[in-house]
């Protein structure tokens, strides 16, 4: 059995070494990119079963990559990783959170506030793509 | 000049004497030396058109004596006006006609010289029919130094006075109107000439025909440049032809606000902002023929309002800053993206370390990331301070909810809670349940985490004071408060808790504050703390269910 393919998105640089770390010790083929530009053109290139995403990120933004991977209808599984709580007091007060970046986070599989819980999140990869 | 316009002029000295001109019955024909009749008045007219010659005024005066009689009247006519060029005086002269074959009438003419410096130069000539001879005296014309006309006849005439009245009032009317068409006029014209605008009075095609002063200096010309020639000549600019263009059709005025205007010659000039108006002048059909433009330059004004929205935007956005609860909600929130890093990479440690030394550190560091993170957690709360959301709220249930769910998180400490609040049975209260319960919630986690290790008990007491107030009063008998901390406890940060942020009671006053209430603590070391919460019953107040 080959191992599960994990694209992961992030501008923090430490963050993707220590999750690759974790996830390649749970089996997975790990990839990862700093910039959103570059992830279109790796998700371009290959296939992936899992796509972490992080929203924030330079180049195309994760709204760009969620709405290209919706329209392509692109099999991968998505789990979104944002430092933006989604609930809290400072996502109302920040006005640049619209409808329509609400709608792409519905596309997601799975939307995870950063800071995360790692056992949880471990948990969460691993049944996107059982 | 000629012979005739010298005439003309003397006897033509002002409108008044023209009223008195044509108001005479009687008639009356100016020659000039060459026996043209230069001047004829409305009686004489009448007389023509209705004696045999029957003429109208146009063809009587220019025409010689000769060509307009052709009755025996002429020749005396002739003879007369002779004898007056020579004598230089008064002469008169009769003359019979026959109007029809039956009828003879018998005219009296006279002629009176026109003199100027003692030369004739013309003559006045009347007539009337001898049986009336009686109504007349002879009247002396003479022309005076100063070229001043007068007529002086011994008695009055009874319709000559009327005219007289009537000329002295248009004279004085007159008068009045010329002083007033004058004074309007220089009100008008300082006006044009004195006022900041700029006014330019164009022709439907846009040639100027005027421009004020003030036009002209911000233009840097002289005012006569501009005569004659073509607004867009100077300043082409298509958007504002199109503007022009309307206006001349539509003969709707055009009104316009910090506009703004490149010269076409200083493109490098920078943009200038004008405030304008185009009003279209209409002529008596209604049909536009001129322009009046109005403009006003306010690029200074234009740029102070920029640099003042400017000013506006910066002085919000520093408030924004300055407000305690964004910057800590800022600051917060950026630190949670390191602390999440580090604990990934400690969990990664973690799973790699095999040495049982290391175990001790790393257990010590992921307890600082969870204290580190709920200081974050308490940081982002003191942001969530908006203004309140009232909502009409059962007070009783209210107090029940936080019980409940403060005895679920403290479930496994042993302690007796009182409960004293029957009396907000029935009490609605306006005010914003999620703040109100924040603080009701931080009071009691205070007063559990206060308790000793048994014996420890907790009493929620509730009162209505004066129909308009309402308290919770919660009290602990735990280890209390030391009388030199207790001017510190509201202060931010501060604590003598080991897992305490110390923000707790900071979030609760400011909470109650924007709730319009209140908060006070007694407390003694050793024997417990008392915290006694205010809230206004505003809309609410006591209701029977």
């Amino acid at each position: 059995m080959s191992d599960k393919k994990l694209l992961l998105v992030d501008d923090d640089q430490e963050l993707c070494e220590e999750l690759e770390d974790i996830f390649a010790d749970q089996g997975f083929a790990v990839e990862t990119v700093c910039n959103g530009s570059e992830a279109l053109k790796r998700l371009q290139e290959k296939d992936y079963d899992i796509l972490l995403l992080d929203i924030k990120i330079p180049g195309a933004s994760g709204f760009d990559i969620l709405q290209k991977l919706k329209n392509e209808n692109m099999h991968i599984k998505i789990i979104v990783l944002t430092g933006r709580p989604l609930h809290s007091e400072i996502a109302k007060n920040n006005t640049t959170h619209h409808e329509k970046e609400e709608e792409l986070l519905a596309y997601a599989d799975e939307v995870v506030n950063k800071p995360f819980d790692i056992d949880d999140l471990i948990i969460t990869v691993k049944s996107a793509v059982a | 000049m000629s012979i005739k316009n010298r005439v003309h002029d003397e006897i033509n000295v002002s409108n008044g004497l023209e009223l008195i001109f044509n108001f005479l019955l009687e008639p009356i024909l100016i020659f000039d030396i060459t026996d043209m009749i230069i001047k004829i008045n409305q009686a004489a007219i009448e007389w023509f058109v209705f004696n045999p010659v029957g003429l109208d005024k146009t063809e009587i005066t220019q025409k010689t004596y000769p060509d307009l009689f052709k009755q025996a009247l002429v020749n005396e006519l002739y003879l007369l006006l002779d004898k007056v060029k020579s004598s230089g005086a008064f002469e008169e002269n009769t003359v019979v006609l026959q109007k029809n074959r039956k009828k003879k009438t018998k005219y009296v003419l006279y002629a009176f010289p026109v003199l100027q410096n003692r030369a004739v130069i013309g003559a006045i000539v009347t007539w009337h029919k001898a049986e009336d001879a009686g109504n007349y005296e002879k009247g002396e014309i003479s022309l005076k130094a100063n070229h001043e006309f007068e007529v002086q006849i011994k008695r009055a005439d009874f319709k000559f006075s009327e005219a007289l009245a009537k000329l002295k009032k248009k004279s004085d009317d007159l008068q009045k109107s010329d002083a007033k068409l004058f004074e309007q006029r220089t009100i008008v014209e300082r006006i044009f000439n004195n006022t900041h605008f700029l006014i330019a009075y164009m022709d439907r095609d846009y040639n100027f025909i005027r421009v004020n002063n003030e036009y002209a200096l911000s233009d840097g010309r002289p005012v006569d440049f501009f005569t004659g020639k073509n607004h867009f000549d100077l300043y082409p600019d298509e958007e504002n032809k199109k503007i022009f263009d309307n206006v001349v059709e539509s003969g709707e005025p055009f009104i316009t606000f910090a506009k703004p205007f490149t010269y076409p010659d200083r493109p490098d000039g920078g943009v200038t902002y004008w405030d304008w108006s185009l009003q279209p002048v209409k002529n008596k059909h209604g049909n536009v023929d001129g322009l009046i433009l109005m403009l006003l330059d306010v690029t200074e004004r234009k740029k102070k309002e920029n640099e003042l929205f400017k000013t506006k935007m910066d002085l919000e956005e520093a408030k924004r800053l300055s407000d305690i609860g964004t910057l800590a909600a800022t600051v917060a929130h950026e630190l949670r993206n390191p602390l999440g890093v580090i604990q990934t990479a400690v969990y990664n440690i973690r799973r790699k370390n095999e040495q049982e030394k290391l175990q001790k550190h790393i257990v010590h560091i992921e307890k600082k990331i969870a204290e580190s993170e709920r200081i974050i957690n308490n940081l982002l709360n003191y942001s969530r301070m908006k203004k309140p959301q009232p909502k009409m709220i059962h007070l009783y249930n209210f107090m029940e909810e936080c019980i409940d769910t403060i005895k679920i998180q403290y479930r496994n400490v042993e302690v007796k809670l009182k409960k004293n609040y029957n009396v907000f049975k029935n009490v609605k209260v306006n005010m914003d349940p999620f703040q109100i319960r924040e603080v009701v919630t931080n009071i009691l986690n205070n007063a559990y985490q206060a308790l000793r290790e048994d014996g420890g008990r907790i009493r929620i007491k509730g009162e209505i004071a004066d129909a308009n107030e309402l308290i919770i009063e919660i009290s602990d008998n735990g280890e209390g408060i030391d009388e030199r901390d207790l001017s510190q406890i509201f202060s931010p940060f501060f604590t003598r808790k080991s897992k305490g942020t110390g923000l707790g009671l900071t979030i609760s006053r400011e909470l109650l504050n924007l709730n319009n209430g209140s908060i006070n603590v007694h407390s003694t070391r050793g024997e417990g703390t008392t915290v006694r919460i205010t809230l206004p019953l505003t809309e609410g107040g006591r209701e029977n269910e």
